[in-house]
């Protein structure tokens, strides 16, 4: 598969019959139909998506943008571990999961996550799981910068705490 | 005869983020030479001497060590190092 904007490698061996496993942190935009064309296959029925987008609103405060960043190797290996746990938990062909890091300005996709399963309940399940757990446990942060100038580290409700 | 053994030194990574990296003047990651059989504990009072500001964020972060979560009921002073861990700083994510 060619691509001009990202190159996204696969995770060979990880999977039997060729299933494919994409995790990438990346500063370049997000590109859906290019990360979608990277899941399907034909002999996959369905593929489930989740596409976060900054929002333009924050508690009535108008967001200007979003910056990300992440502890790259952790975030990876951690993804790369739930993707794992989803396919013991669904019957899934490929999996791919893609977030930006740097600026993410209002209206521009944050993450990308893309399932494809030979039946759509597996990739439709398998979706929900992917995003939950990635805002709950990976290294990732995003600093909220609103248009009064101020900035605001962000916390998810899901992430874990320390006791 | 007191002669005092010198234990062999050794180095840790710290890597810092987020709003604990604002904390340690924007530094994404430093080396620290500590003693041997140094514990977490030990190697984060060392950062937080050398960064007050840290102390404050400190309490709401997980840690990390060499890419695993510390489990939480984990006390700090109890994890002992060893030479060329990299101890991360985890913030609460806020990824997605």
């Amino acid at each position: 598969m060619t691509n001009s904007t990202l190159t996204i490698p696969s995770t060979p061996g990880e999977c039997d019959q060729g299933d494919k496993t994409i995790v990438e942190l990346t500063s370049e935009s997000l590109d859906c139909a290019q990360i979608l064309e990277l899941v399907r296959d034909p002999t996959a029925g369905a593929v489930g998506t989740f596409i976060g987008t900054t929002r333009n609103t924050f508690d009535g405060k108008a967001v200007i943008s979003l910056r990300y960043e992440g502890y790259t190797a952790m975030a990876k290996k951690h993804i790369q571990r739930l993707v794992s746990q989803a396919r013991e938990r669904w019957q899934l062909r490929h999996v791919a999961v893609v977030h930006k890091l740097g600026d993410c300005p209002a209206g521009e996709i944050s993450v990308v996550i893309a399932v494809s399963s030979t039946h759509r309940r597996d990739a439709l399940e398998a979706v929900p799981f992917l995003i939950d757990q990635l805002k709950a446990s990976v290294p990732i942060w995003k600093k909220e910068l609103l248009e009064d100038g101020s900035g605001h580290w962000k916390a998810n409700k899901e992430s874990v705490l320390p006791q | 005869m007191h002669q005092k053994v010198q234990r062999p030194a050794m180095q840790c990574k710290v890597c810092y983020f987020a709003a604990a990296r604002e904390a340690v003047d924007l530094r994404d990651s430093e080396v620290y030479e500590v003693e041997n059989s140094t514990t977490l504990g030990e190697l984060l009072d060392q950062c937080t001497r050398r960064y007050p500001a840290l102390k404050g964020v400190l309490g709401q972060c997980l840690l990390a060590v060499n890419h695993e979560y510390l489990p939480t009921d984990v006390p700090w002073k109890e994890v002992r190092l060893q030479n060329n861990d990299e101890v991360a700083i985890i913030p609460p994510v806020s990824g997605g």
